[in-house]
Order: structure tokens, then sequence, then C-alpha cells
């Protein structure tokens, strides 16, 4: 396809989005208060539970290797919510399409369906990261820590969500493809994001996991991002060494995209050899 | 190219699981398509006539590559559907049955300009068609309003406009007048010729409204569980009934032993039964294909007086859609949507 008709796909994919996103102002600002919310009760647990915030921080040390809880915690919710913006975001925007037959309407058009999942999954990207964006900025303001987030390292950070933030979507093209197979979102979401969090490590140290899932957690993009951003940020632990994990997640970005595309092109010829792609 | 669609031998099973209980489960097999032949002859009108189920959009979803089918070829515009599907899909316009198929939460218009975009239609021609489309339809009043405050009718009037977007030679429109009030369905089926006459679109159209297959097409394929039992156009189709001969009957209180009764009567070769319910009582509309209605309207009188049904009239036909319809299935088209939804 000439570069002419790709930017006009794209374009009319964006503009979509945008309208879709600006008329549902509701799920925008929950992506961006939950992070924060969620963050604010093992903040204010650990408060509660060890007096004041000094001794708080005291025993946080001990087992994470910084006292600097609120970013630590602010840091993990946020990425999580991320990942589940990003996932939740795509499976569901593709079961959306699947109830509403506009799926099928975008498979009758002669674009290629994967441009237009791509242009799809690029705004979602981009909302994403603005709602991750500011759920740092202003959970760390609200628990007094946005000058300790923004003075240390924060552009390494930055470096290495970009890292992960490809395999992940990767994985939720795949996602997307078992959520119009089984067509059923809101369960497989709900468990995978529990899932996701319990072994992200949102609220806790990896080194706390037992060692098979440990393993297990690494397989996940934003296991590492999450893990290496706080070590950044706070000289806790990276998983191996900083280069040994950014050689994984580029490995990673090669990989996940194409069990992705494979996965949702299996799918996608399954469903069109079968009872087709549209109906509940 | 003299046909813009050529299907051979299409055959389409659909499997599915049957919940019996918690975790038991049956698996179920409907065969949706059984060796379909079509030939749509470019620039006409051809119509799939057929009750819900026998297996219409199944043949359209086929031919618009959304559907793969488990045997035979087919070519749309002479690309092969399964191995050039994006430049069949490039060649085509297409309604599918419903309101669903658009963005609610946008302006008609957005609709009309993203599904524009996505067929590379450049965004000065497409405003042009945008509005063009807009005044034909009579869209105008409510094509900058968000969708989701569209009524029924102005939803499906909207999802024949997405059809005309790319101006394709080929048009698929899977039953587009259904549930349109009787004045825009009129309107609806007067652009349809319109399309076809003075701009030469091919189009195939999907009905179960024998006034619509009878007024619109130029030839009419009549399917009923997934074959197709006659194709020809309305005329031919009529007067192959003519040769035979159609008693109407309307009659009161009929039961289902009195209509056993008339099929089995000698001269009857087939008959379909159309039930119609008013306030305060329900009558039996039969159509009776017959070798003569003179020799069998005494057997038919007897058999109904014996029943006790009342007659209410009795009368010689000239044929319609509807009676080809039950010659070749043995079922008015009224009842075999009742089989099919039970």
């Amino acid at each position: 396809m000439k570069p002419g008709k790709t930017v006009q796909v794209f374009k009319a994919v964006f503009k979509l989005n945008w309208h879709l996103t600006t008329r549902y102002k509701g799920w925008f600002l929950f992506f961006v208060l939950f992070p924060i919310i969620f963050s604010a009760v093992p903040i204010l647990l650990g408060r509660a539970v060890a007096g004041d915030p000094s001794k708080a921080a005291q025993s946080f040390q001990q087992y994470t290797g910084t006292s600097n809880y609120v970013v630590y915690m602010v840091v993990g919710s946020s990425l999580w919510v991320f990942a589940i913006s990003s996932m939740w975001g795509f499976g569901m925007w593709l079961r959306e399409q699947q109830m509403t037959g506009t799926l099928e309407q975008l498979l009758l058009t002669p674009v290629n369906p994967f441009l237009i999942l791509l242009g799809e999954e690029i705004f979602n990207l981009l909302i994403s990261t603005l709602q991750l964006s500011m759920a740092l900025l202003f959970g760390s303001w609200i628990f007094g820590a946005l000058g300790d987030l923004l003075s240390l390292r924060l552009a390494y950070s930055i470096g290495l969500l970009v890292l992960g933030i490809i395999p992940m979507y990767g994985l939720s093209m795949a996602l997307g493809g078992l959520i119009i197979r089984i067509k059923e979102a809101g369960s497989i979401i709900g468990i995978l994001q529990m899932l996701m969090g319990f072994l992200m490590g949102i609220f806790y140290p990896l080194t706390l996991l037992p060692g098979w899932v440990r393993i297990l957690s690494i397989l996940f993009p934003l296991t590492i991002v999450n893990n290496d951003v706080r070590a950044i940020l706070l000289s806790t632990g990276f998983i191996f060494s900083l280069p040994a994990d950014v050689l994984l997640l580029v490995l990673y970005m090669f990989i996940y995209p194409l069990i992705g595309f494979r996965v949702y092109e299996k799918v996608m010829i399954s469903l069109k050899k079968g009872e087709g792609v549209g109906g509940y | 190219m003299d046909h813009s669609i050529i299907g051979r031998n299409l055959w389409k099973v659909y499997r599915s699981k049957v919940k019996q209980g918690f975790l038991r489960s049956k698996k179920k097999r409907v065969e949706a398509l059984k060796g379909v032949d079509i030939e749509v002859r470019s620039g006409e009108i051809y119509g799939l006539l057929g009750p819900n189920g026998a297996g219409k959009t199944t043949l359209i979803k086929i031919l618009t590559t959304l559907l793969y089918p488990d045997r035979g070829e087919a070519y749309v515009n002479g690309y092969n559907v399964l191995k050039e599907p994006e430049r069949v899909r490039a060649t085509i316009g297409v309604m599918l049955m419903g309101e669903r198929a658009l963005y609610w939460k946008l302006t008609g218009r957005e609709n009309l300009e993203f599904f524009s975009a996505l067929y590379h239609v450049p965004s000065q021609i497409a405003r042009e068609r945008i509005k063009r489309i807009s005044e034909l339809l009579g869209l105008e009043e409510y094509i900058d309003r968000l969708v989701e405050t569209y009524s029924s009718g102005q939803k499906i009037t909207l999802s024949f406009a997405k059809a005309l977007v790319n101006d394709a030679p080929l048009l698929f429109l899977d039953e587009p007048t259904v549930a349109l009030d009787p004045r825009r369905a009129l309107e609806i089926r007067n652009v349809i010729r319109m399309l076809n006459k003075d701009e030469g679109k091919t189009i195939l159209l999907t009905t179960h409204i024998m006034q619509e297959a009878d007024m619109l097409c130029d030839r009419v394929a009549i399917i009923d569980r997934g074959m197709i039992v006659a194709v020809g156009s309305p005329d031919e189709l009529k007067s192959r009934v003519r040769k035979e001969g159609v008693l109407e009957v309307e009659v009161s209180k009929i039961k289902p032993s009195a209509t056993e009764k008339l099929r089995g009567l000698e001269g009857v070769r087939s008959m379909g039964v159309k039930i119609r319910r008013d306030d305060s009582r329900e009558t039996s509309m039969l159509r009776i294909i017959c070798d003569s209605p003179r020799q069998i309207i005494g057997g038919v009188i007897t058999v109904l007086v014996e029943e006790g049904a009342e007659i209410n009239y009795l009368k010689p036909s000239e044929p319609t859609l509807e009676d080809v319809f039950i010659m070749y299935t043995g079922r008015a088209l009224e009842e075999a949507d009742k089989n099919e939804a039970g």
C-alpha cells in the first residue's frame, strides 16, 4: 500500500478513536484516578501500621532497599494500570467492535486489518501513556513526593518503559484474538489483570515471590520495567543487571509481537472458517 | 465482464455446541449452504428470496469475504474471494442486515467519513459524495447528530448510505428495507432501482418480502434450507405456476388435520398457509397450487366443512412469487420463517 494511503488509514483510525475517547470521558478519568486511589491503600495502611511516616519508611527499606515508599507504590500501581489500560483498551475495543457489528464492517473494507489494528494500538498507547504520566505526577504530588519523582533519573525510566511497551502490545494483540474467539472480555481481562498485578509486584519486591513464580513473572515485560524503573529511580535492585534486563526486553520486543500477530491471524482464520467474526 | 458474481458448489456447515445442563453439551451441525451455484449478470438486480435461516446471509458473507466456504469457489468482479479478498472488497459496497455496523458514538457524517477513508476515497471527493448520498437518501436532517439518537429506520438508512461511500460497481444489500416503515421502504426501493438503472450498478439483495423481490429484481433465486430451488425473472417464475393453477381460500377455525387432508387431495400439488390475526379472530389464508382450481374446488369445500372450518371466501387467483415459493418448498414463506424461529 502506498504511504499516502497508509497515512489516510491511520488518520481515520486516530480520528475515530479520538471521538470515541472524548465521548466516553469517564473511562479516561477512571484510568488516571484508579492508580492514585489504588496506591493510597498500601501507603496509608503502611503509615497506619507503622505509626509515623519515618518508621514506615524504615521498615519498608528493610524489604525493598528504599525508604521512598510513596514513589515505589505510585510507580508500581501506575505501571500496573498502564498495563491494564493498554491490554484492556485493545481487548475491549476489539470485543466491542465484534458485539456492535463494526468489526465485520472494518473487515469489509480493502484495508489490511492489521493496519487498522496497528493504528488502534498506537492511539491506545498514546492515551495510556498520557494517563500513566498524569497518574504518576498527580499521585506523587498528592502524597508529597513529586519532587522526588522529578529529580530522579526519570529519562532512563522512560527509555525502559518504551522498550517494554512493544512486547506488551504484542501480548495485547494475542489477548485481543483470544477475546474475540472466546467472546468474553470481562472475565479474561479480570483474571489477567489480577494475575499481572500479582506477578509485577505492584506493592512489593519480586524477591518476596517464590522462585518459580519469580521466573514466571519475568516472562511479562512490564514486570521487568516495573522492577527496573524502581531500581533506576530508587536504587533498589535490578532483576539480573541493567544490561541483561534491557537485553531481555529487546528479545521480547521481537518475540511477543510475532506471537501476537500469529495468534490473532489464526483466530481470524478459524472464525472465518467457522461461524464468522460477528455476533455475540 | 458478463457476470459480476459466480459461485460454484458452495457449501457451508456451522458446528456449534448446545448446552445440556451445567457441564454437558451436545454438538450441533447446521448445513447453511448445500452446494449453491449462483451467477449474477453485470448490471442486473438479483434477489435472493427465502425465509430466515435459508442461507441468504451466509451466502452474502462468503461472497463478501467475511466467511470461508467449506467447499466450492466464488468469483466477485472477476476476483477469487479466497485468493484475492482485498481486491474483492475494494470493488463492492456492502450493507449487512440491521442497525449494527455503525459507531453509535459518532455522528452519521463522521461514520461515512471514516468508512470513506478506509476505502481510500480522497477527502474532497468523500465530502462531495457524502453530500450527494445524504440528499439522495434524505439524511440531511440528522446526519450531524450522534447515531445513538437515531430511530431504527434512520440507522438502517445510514447503513445503506455507508454501502455507497466507495461508489462500488457491485452492491450487496442484506434485507435493505427490513424494519422500515412502508413509505421509507418504498423510497429505498426507488433509490435501489435508480442506482441500477441510472448508474449501472449490479445489485445482489436478499429479502423475504415477496413484493419487494417482485418489484425490484430482474431475476430472483428462491433459496430454502441452504439450496437454491428456482431461478428466473419474477414473470418466468410465476409463469411456472400459471401452467398449474392457484386457489385462494380464506377460512376461520381450521384444524391441522384439515390442512393435512387438503394436501392429500387429488390434483393438489402444494399448499401454503398464512395466519392472520386481528383483535377479534384468527383467519388462515390458504394458497393451493393445483392442476386446475375448478377440479379441486368441490373436494376442498367438502374437507373444510367436514373438519368444521368456516369458509370466508374462495376464488381462483393469479400466481405470485409466494406461490412459486410454495410450489418449490411445499410451504408458505411465513410458515418457513416460523419453523426456523421455532
